[in-house]
């Protein structure tokens, strides 16, 4: 008998490193919906307790229903050693990295890289002694873990109500279908904390998980499935190496 | 899936979200699923394409009755065809990918350099925006999708389908492309797209390439036997495939409506910090973006009738994800306070959005 709970746990330890591609399509429509619903009752203040806000160049025309799309990229070797790379249709990329203890973050709508090593240019120099500035992110494994559900699925094993539906092939391996409810005190799993069913893929050997549906009714809200993956090939330093585009700013946060 | 099946083949999958695959052939580095590799005998049977296709658009029984054939001849003297009911919108996209071949007969899709990008126009005139993430150094950068604005027809796509195809094979060591396209019903526009992935009865279906004696395909072929004409394999339609190709990125992006808050200051119940009067505040997206909240604690003073709000702290937090939160606390004085959230979102079209909320409660505290 398979232990469910136990596999999804254990799945980081069940590979040295990995690296995926997975595609992301979200339903903003239901997606904002669902986020919506959940938020407090706005007070009548100026401004307010609460607010919402849009993409100024966002294409009204394209429809709120219009699925949203990107790629999301991840290798880990395990222990240390990270990166996931956001990539959007519109050519927009974010990039994180984390290795030992340097971590970067490369956002290209913005034109930065941050980073916790390395020394500001003279400019950067300069310029800090005129005007302070925020730190930014900088991210970590265990919140790039957080936030990419598919490597560590753990959460799911505590607080949430697992029904096996059988098995079957995906992406080349073997998968259990599992559909997942939201119990009471449960872990923060997955992108949305709205979100309270899941239909998921768990792969069988090794307990990641290779398609990841939030679930609104019978719609799926957010998909993230997984195009092609590897275990336990080696992974060069230069996948954590990022040398961003002419005219970056690098920016070093400490 | 899919197994090479010999020279002379194009496998075209008959689901919208799988465009076209070229088998190799036997002297030819293997083949995978979800592109094709070149060889110089694959490469000659792609220059004669465009004569097989002119036949093949009267023979082909590939599609239904209500599918139409387009051959085109593409700048190279290559051509290839696709047919299928409806036509495309201005509106759809199209996304290509290149993917390096490893010695292993792998396909690393990471590795990708250069090779297509400005605008391009087809021979039947419709112009198609490319533009190919490059890997500037060291290969290690791993963009390669290719996001096109995509010409009105499906000639166009198949055009532009063979200029990728040359692209490809101009590069050492690339080798496979494929396209894929994305597009939604004409009857559907302006509006909705409807979600690619097979089964989905609103998506139309590209239907498939004939070549070699291959006219017959079925709804269940992705691949075609030369010798004798048959095509094989599974649906590529079985949803519990991976569907490789519903990376159709959509270059115009809906509405994102994202969220920020402020709860009111309050005392904190937290071991450590009881007696602090404390405030919290959050952004949150449906989608993982570069998301920030600057939390800012006031206290208001007041001289006679002349009061102003004071800042005691503030608390900062940003994440690339869906939330994100900050608290900032100051130590207890009966009185007003205020939280003052100043929330951002990094969205995928270049712009930045953002907002501000606010909440205010007069407190008392207990020492």
């Amino acid at each position: 008998m398979l232990d469910l709970r136990a596999l999804l746990t254990r799945a980081p330890e069940s590979f040295r490193t990995i690296s995926l591609q997975c595609e992301a399509e979200y339903r903003t429509a239901i997606l904002q919906r669902e986020m919506l619903r959940g938020l407090p009752n706005v007070t009548e203040s100026d401004p307010p307790s609460t607010a919402t806000f849009v993409d100024p160049s966002g294409d009204d025309a394209t429809g709120a229903d219009a699925p949203l799309r990107h790629e999301w990229n991840v290798w880990w070797r395990r222990p240390d050693c990270w990166r996931d790379d956001i990539v959007w249709a519109t050519d927009q990329i974010a990039v994180c990295i984390v290795r030992g203890a340097a971590s970067s973050f490369y956002l290209s709508s913005s034109g930065t890289l941050r980073m916790n090593t390395g020394s500001p240019g003279t400019i950067e120099r300069l310029r800090s002694m005129i005007q302070t500035r925020q730190p930014g992110y900088l991210p970590s494994i265990d919140d790039r873990l957080s936030q990419m559900p598919l490597v560590r699925p753990a959460p799911l094993a505590n607080g949430w109500e697992l029904s096996e539906l059988g098995e079957r092939e995906y992406a080349g391996r073997t998968a259990i279908a599992v559909h997942a409810t939201r119990l009471g005190q449960s872990s923060p799993f997955g992108l949305w904390s709205y979100i309270n069913e899941y239909d998921l893929l768990v792969d069988r050997e090794r307990g990641v998980l290779l398609r990841c549906a939030g679930m609104v009714g019978r719609a799926e809200a957010g998909v993230l499935a997984v195009r092609y993956m590897t275990f336990d090939e080696p992974v060069s330093d230069e996948i954590f190496a990022f040398e961003p585009p002419p005219g970056t700013r690098t920016l070093i946060d400490r | 899936m899919q197994t090479p099946s010999g020279s002379g083949c194009i496998n075209v999958f008959r689901d919208a979200s799988r465009v076209h695959d070229v088998a190799a052939p036997p002297d030819a580095t293997q083949t995978t699923d979800r592109g094709f590799t070149l060889s110089q005998r694959a490469r000659n049977q792609f220059v004669s394409l465009a004569a097989l296709l002119l036949v093949a658009g009267a023979l082909s029984a590939c599609s239904d009755d209500s599918s139409r054939l387009d051959p085109v001849t593409a700048p190279t003297g290559r051509a290839a065809a696709f047919s299928r009911g409806g036509s495309l919108d201005a509106r759809d996209t199209v996304s290509c990918e290149i993917a390096k071949l490893m010695p292993d007969g792998s396909y690393r899709d990471k590795a990708a350099k250069f090779l297509v990008s400005g605008d391009l126009t087809s021979p039947t005139g419709e112009r198609a925006n490319v533009a190919l993430h490059d890997s500037p150094k060291k290969g290690a950068d791993p963009t390669r999708v290719v996001a096109c604005q995509l010409p009105n027809t499906v000639a166009a796509m198949a055009w532009l389908a063979a200029t990728f195809h040359e692209a490809s094979d101009s590069v050492s060591n690339f080798g496979k492309a494929s396209a894929t396209v994305d597009y939604a019903p004409a009857a559907a526009l302006p509006g909705a797209r409807p979600r690619l992935p097979s089964g989905d009865s609103t998506a139309h279906s590209l239907d498939c390439i004939t070549l070699d004696g291959c006219s017959d395909c079925p709804e269940t072929a992705i691949s075609c036997d030369p010798g004798t004409g048959e095509w094989e394999g599974p649906a590529p339609s079985d949803p519990d495939q991976p569907q490789f190709s519903i990376s159709g990125t959509d270059a115009s992006l809906g509405p994102i409506v994202c969220s920020g808050g402020t709860d009111y200051p309050h005392l904190s119940g937290t071991p450590g910090f009881f007696g602090n009067v404390n405030v919290h505040g959050w952004t949150q997206c449906p989608v993982p973006l570069n998301i920030s909240v600057t939390v800012d604690l006031a206290r208001q003073r007041c001289i006679l009738f002349f009061c102003w709000w004071s800042g005691v702290n503030e608390g900062f937090n940003s994440r690339l994800g869906t939330y994100t939160d900050a608290n900032a606390a100051g130590a207890c004085k009966k009185g007003y306070w205020r939280g003052t959230s100043t929330h951002t979102a990094f969205f995928p079209s270049g712009q930045i959005g953002g907002s501000q909320t606010r909440q205010t409660q007069f407190i008392f505290c207990p020492f």
